[in-house]
């Protein structure tokens, strides 16, 4: 992980990718108790995000650092990583609000608590309900937050169904 | 086991103590993987992908040996 962290970091510097945040269960992970995934998701702004190939300038980038496609994913280190651009104003906003980490020595942007929450509710399978249940427990966020972020996205519906769901008694 | 026959178990609320001291020993081990540090927790995740995919890729040797093994016969 601390090589993706490293990696991105040059990413970004290098002009490749205007942003980036860590989201998903490998960001959760900073408030939660470890959880199994697979793989390592990233949020990416790129400079020319119309263009049929917007990730092309990443992979470009990796395989020249000697990283190469598996599948999906790039494989960086331990983690097969997928990179997803910023697909929706909750998106960029989780990524531009992220923040900065630090991994064994490294800044690292990650996703906050109330995003990783939001982006859960707007995806809504059960691994996403469980993903926001923990962050609850965890007390990293609030129901109000998340209410009150959701409001903001167009998610208030889905957020009172997740309540009546999981929380109402 | 003998504590969860119907009835003898129960008595006295013995068993209950049990049981909520067990839940209490996990409540406090889940507790304390939450507090440590997120490059820790990432290391057991990445313990926990290597033993999931060793799992996987059994479980494909073995339906590959069992389709074998079926082929021949038929």
């Amino acid at each position: 992980m601390k090589e993706l962290a490293q990696l991105l970091n040059e990413m970004q510097s290098a002009g490749v990718i205007q942003n980036y945040a860590l989201f998903g269960a490998t960001a959760q992970m900073r408030y939660t108790e470890p959880v199994a995934t697979l793989d390592a998701d990233v949020l990416v702004a790129v400079p020319s995000p119309d263009r049929l190939d917007a990730l092309g300038g990443i992979y470009g980038s990796c395989a020249a650092k000697g990283y190469h496609p598996e599948g999906e994913a790039i494989q960086v280190g331990a983690w097969p990583v997928q990179f997803v651009p910023v697909f929706s104003p909750l998106t960029r906003e989780a990524m531009e609000q992220a923040e900065t980490a630090d991994f064994e020595g490294v800044p690292f942007r990650v996703v906050r608590a109330d995003y990783l929450a939001v982006i859960a509710l707007s995806v809504g399978r059960a691994k996403d309900c469980a993903r926001i249940l923990a962050l609850l427990e965890s007390e990293s966020v609030s129901r109000e937050e998340i209410e009150r972020l959701a409001g903001r996205h167009g998610l208030a519906e889905a957020w009172r169904r997740f309540e009546r769901r999981f929380l109402d008694d | 086991m003998a504590w969860l026959k119907r009835g003898d178990g129960l008595k006295g609320g013995s068993s209950m103590t049990e049981i909520e001291q067990l839940l209490a020993r996990q409540a406090r081990w889940q507790k304390s993987r939450k507090a440590l540090s997120w490059p820790e927790k990432i290391r057991m995740a990445e313990q926990i992908r290597a033993s999931v995919a060793q799992w996987r890729s059994l479980a494909g040797y073995n339906a590959a040996a069992a389709h074998k093994f079926k082929s021949v016969r038929t």
